[in-house]
């Protein structure tokens, strides 16, 4: 019981309906724990449904959805069928069944440029927007482009670069669904000892949801290129690019 | 006796198997705490496997001779506050959890007003801001000290205290305003059956 006895009938009401309550019979979570502490960094959870993403943070964090969609049958799109990890935190990705024959797929929205999306800016005024310091990849000098996406309050920066785009945010949550009719190349490796992913193989399609999970209206849009996502020190980082794997990792290693 | 600080200070050193020891000893409070938040057994489990795989990972973090308890558990509901965000599936879930409570031996005629009372009672409760919430699950559910309060949800223990207090008030404030049938008064004349 609690250590000072109740003097308020609120707090009463929530003894007693604290005390009658059942709780359904704690799983072997030890055996879980340990499979997985065993299996490296890389592990992800052992899970009995798709799991939620988690938090990176900062107020008003929003949960970036990020959807890999190579070719869906439209009847098929809301059946998330195959979880394939957690590994980079906020990360989920989803697998459906491989359409049946016959079923048509339904095709990716055309990819907007991204200045439909994003406010262009400059370095400075960036940082005077922004609540993070932004990082630049070293050795590739000022981005052509800068750009900043705001999604419900938490700014995304975004640098442009001739091969690659590199997303930055202190506050945005990356999870989301995988529609795919056949198997797409998507790959757990590690960026400085972290958890990371490389999707590749085929476009993706990236959705924001606010914080009540609801999706964030106008912000899904398509990722032609290949993408790897991971957790920095202090950011958040999403590279769509069009270098290799390598490539991307030894850029990524590069970033605080 | 189970010796806490020596199983803490083996993890800490890489060893697993005192990680695992610590698991065993807490899981069912992790996962409770989980479940109190979450309200479904599935993605409590998950959320308690993903907690205590964060706490070990973070146990350079945890200060030697605190409480491992109230430490882990700062990670597993800021874990499931998470996914309930995420989810943004609250309100259709307090309705099933509201039927969860069962009381052991109730009277006949009074099983149906005790049960629709725990109901309306979790619908209050489910109104609160999820901070208030929290604080309420980690007194009156999990029965913690007020001290392991304060390091589950990061904050001086006066400080707890005082949410505590305040927590309690938004309760009665919400009952009484909406739900003014569970009321002491209301709940004494109810139960006679005369109302």
């Amino acid at each position: 019981m609690p250590e000072t006895p109740s003097t308020n009938w609120e707090e009463a009401m929530l003894s007693r309906l604290a005390d009658g309550l059942t709780y359904p019979a704690t799983p072997d979570i030890a055996s879980a724990v340990r499979r997985r502490l065993g299996e490296g960094p890389g592990a992800v959870v052992e899970r009995r449904r798709a799991w939620a993403p988690v938090v990176a943070g900062a107020v008003g964090a929003l949960l970036l959805a990020a959807a890999l969609v190579l070719a869906v049958s439209g009847d098929v799109r809301e059946a998330v069928a195959g979880f394939l990890g957690l590994a980079v935190p906020g990360e989920e990705i989803h697998l459906l069944p491989t359409p049946a024959p016959g079923v048509t797929p339904t095709p990716l929205p055309t990819a907007l440029p991204l200045e439909s999306y994003a406010t262009a800016t400059t370095i400075d005024a960036a940082a005077r927007q922004l609540g993070f310091a932004a990082v630049f990849p070293p050795g590739e000098g000022p981005p052509s482009g800068v750009y900043i996406v705001d999604y419900q309050g938490a700014r995304v920066l975004v640098l442009e670069y001739g091969r690659f785009d590199l997303w930055e945010t202190d506050s945005v949550i990356l999870l989301k669904f995988v529609f795919s009719k056949e198997t797409p190349v998507l790959e757990q490796l590690t960026v400085k000892g972290q958890p990371a992913y490389w999707l590749g193989g085929g476009g993706h399609v990236v959705r924001v949801a606010g914080p009540d999970g609801k999706e964030v209206a106008g912000s899904e849009r398509t990722v032609t290129r290949n993408t790897l996502v991971w957790h920095g020190a202090a950011l958040n980082y999403r590279l769509e690019t069009e270098l290799s794997k390598d490539e991307a990792v030894t850029l990524a290693e590069g970033l605080p | 006796m189970f010796d806490e600080d020596g199983t803490v200070a083996a993890a800490r050193q890489g060893d697993r198997e005192a990680f695992c020891a610590l698991v065993e000893r807490y899981q069912e409070v992790a996962f409770r705490s989980a479940y109190l938040v979450v309200r479904d057994a599935a993605a409590a489990e998950d959320v308690a496997q993903e907690g205590f795989v964060r706490a070990y990972g973070a146990l350079n973090s945890f200060r030697e001779g605190q409480p491992f308890r109230p430490w882990l558990l700062r990670i597993v509901t800021n874990l499931a506050l998470n996914d309930v965000r995420a989810r943004g599936r609250r309100q259709g879930l307090l309705a099933r959890f509201g039927r969860l409570r069962q009381d052991p031996e109730p009277a006949p005629e009074g099983a149906v007003v005790v049960g629709e009372q725990q109901a309306l009672l979790w619908r209050a409760i489910n109104e609160l801001p999820a901070d208030d919430r929290l604080i309420l699950y980690l007194r009156y559910f999990l029965e913690l000290p007020e001290r392991e309060i304060a390091v589950a949800v990061g904050k001086p223990a006066g400080t707890v205290k005082s949410r505590l207090h305040r927590a309690g008030g938004r309760l009665r404030t919400v009952i009484e305003q909406r739900y003014p049938s569970l009321r002491p008064e209301a709940t004494r004349v109810g139960g006679d059956g005369h109302a």
